[in-house]
């Protein structure tokens, strides 16, 4: 690398000390950049060599630690961060479709596997959430990248809140006697309201799709994969506020098909997204 | 990525080393070495980039298309046979450059309505 004009064996050497050091980095920044450095530092030492002499090569390598060691950290920063973007890219597709399949629990009607499911589901679907911010946050713009922020961190609250329900009717027993369908109605919405957030930010990210148009093809999908179970989840909210915590049996068939919708559109939303992770991620 | 598909605000404000090669591209393609030379050229030698932060913000430049790559050759001012890659602004590049410089400006019109600069900048602060 060292160029063959370079004779003078001050200048040599420490393009060779260097280049050494360039083993610092890591290996990708180092094959893409290493040489131009290299060239860059040796011009850098000939022309300290020429305007100040040995005095100019001592200087230049005081600021060219300094540098090598800033440098060195923020590559290995910005590797890491890559890293782990891409890992969660490529994992964001299928964190959907199991999401799609721990979120059928929910219509099992026993708490037992549908609180648990709920759960599992509403995280599955933050990781995908995330996986769609890394990947198409940019192209969304401002307001879908929030939304997609929104429904994860809106999850993670609406989990605190339960926690925090649970342990009040622990502590005390007298909310609970005093006010306990409100409490039982409470927790269930808690319960089973974490995936409801996520998809609430999926489907709003969804409404800014079709204008900014992020994804490669299919830009109204987020919307149909978001938008079944908020909705079912607002109705059931609404309708246990007003009726006392009483459980809506006549509706129960169509909120089913609602449940089926929301599971069928985020599978198929899912395997789009994993398929076109794929395929970019061997084209790349 | 292209401009279409970005928000240039998002950019802003740019870290001094990013805004100094993009200034030091404005007039021109250069390589590594001649952007080096021009960025502390123009800052009077207050911003000294070695070579690690200068490649470490090209590559990010060049991910964000603020800057391409356009050819490797042979600088004819130099003394030297070394094929060189050259870089250039994008047409994003030379966007946030002017936003960037713009917003600079602003910055300096206010600090000179508090009295702090000169009406003029030939004679320094007052």
């Amino acid at each position: 690398m060292i160029s063959q004009r370079v004779k003078l064996p001050i200048v040599a050497l420490s393009v060779r000390v260097y280049q050494a050091l360039l083993v610092a980095y890591p290996t990708k920044f180092q094959q893409e950049y290493g040489s131009d450095m290299v060239d860059v530092f040796q011009d850098c030492c000939l022309r300290a060599l020429r305007q100040s002499g040995a005095n100019g090569i001592v200087k230049l390598w005081a600021v060219t630690l300094l540098d090598l060691i800033q440098s060195m950290v923020s590559e290995h920063m910005h590797k890491e961060t890559d890293m782990s973007k891409s890992q969660l890219i490529r994992f964001s597709g299928w964190a959907l479709i199991l999401g799609s399949f721990a979120f059928v629990t929910i219509m099992s009607g026993t708490d037992t596997l549908a609180f648990p499911g709920s759960v599992i589901s509403a995280i599955l679907l933050a990781v995908g959430l995330s996986g769609l911010r890394a990947r198409y946050g940019e192209r969304a713009g401002g307001f879908g990248r929030n939304m997609l922020t929104a429904g994860v961190i809106g999850m993670i609250l609406f989990y605190l809140a339960l926690v925090l329900l649970i342990v009040a009717v622990f502590v005390l027993p007298g909310i609970r006697s005093q006010a306990e369908s409100l409490v039982r109605s409470g927790l269930w919405l808690l319960m089973f309201g974490g995936p409801a957030v996520v998809l609430l930010g999926l489907t709003l990210f969804g409404l800014t799709a079709l204008r900014s148009r992020p994804m490669s093809r299919l830009n109204w999908l987020p919307v149909v994969a978001g938008i079944w179970y908020p909705l079912v989840y607002l109705f059931l909210a609404a309708y246990l506020y007003t009726h006392n915590g009483a459980y809506p049996h006549k509706y129960h068939n169509g909120m089913q098909m609602m449940f089926l919708m929301q599971f069928f559109a985020l599978c198929v939303f899912g395997a789009v997204v994993a398929a076109d992770t794929s395929q970019e991620m061997t084209a790349t | 990525m292209t401009e279409a598909l970005q928000n240039p605000e998002e950019f802003l404000p740019l870290t001094p080393a990013v805004f100094n090669i993009l200034l030091a591209l404005a007039d021109g393609e250069k390589h590594g070495y001649g952007i080096m030379l021009e960025v502390e050229a123009n800052t009077k030698g207050q911003v000294l980039m070695g070579p690690g932060t200068l490649y470490g913000s090209i590559k990010r430049m060049l991910q964000a298309d603020l800057i391409e790559e356009s050819d490797e050759r042979v600088d004819p001012d130099m003394d030297d046979p070394r094929r060189r890659a050259y870089y250039r602004l994008t047409r994003l590049g030379r966007r946030i450059l002017r936003m960037e410089a713009e917003r600079l400006a602003s910055q300096v019109q206010i600090a000179r309505t508090k009295n702090i600069l000169a009406t003029d900048f030939s004679g320094g602060a007052t």
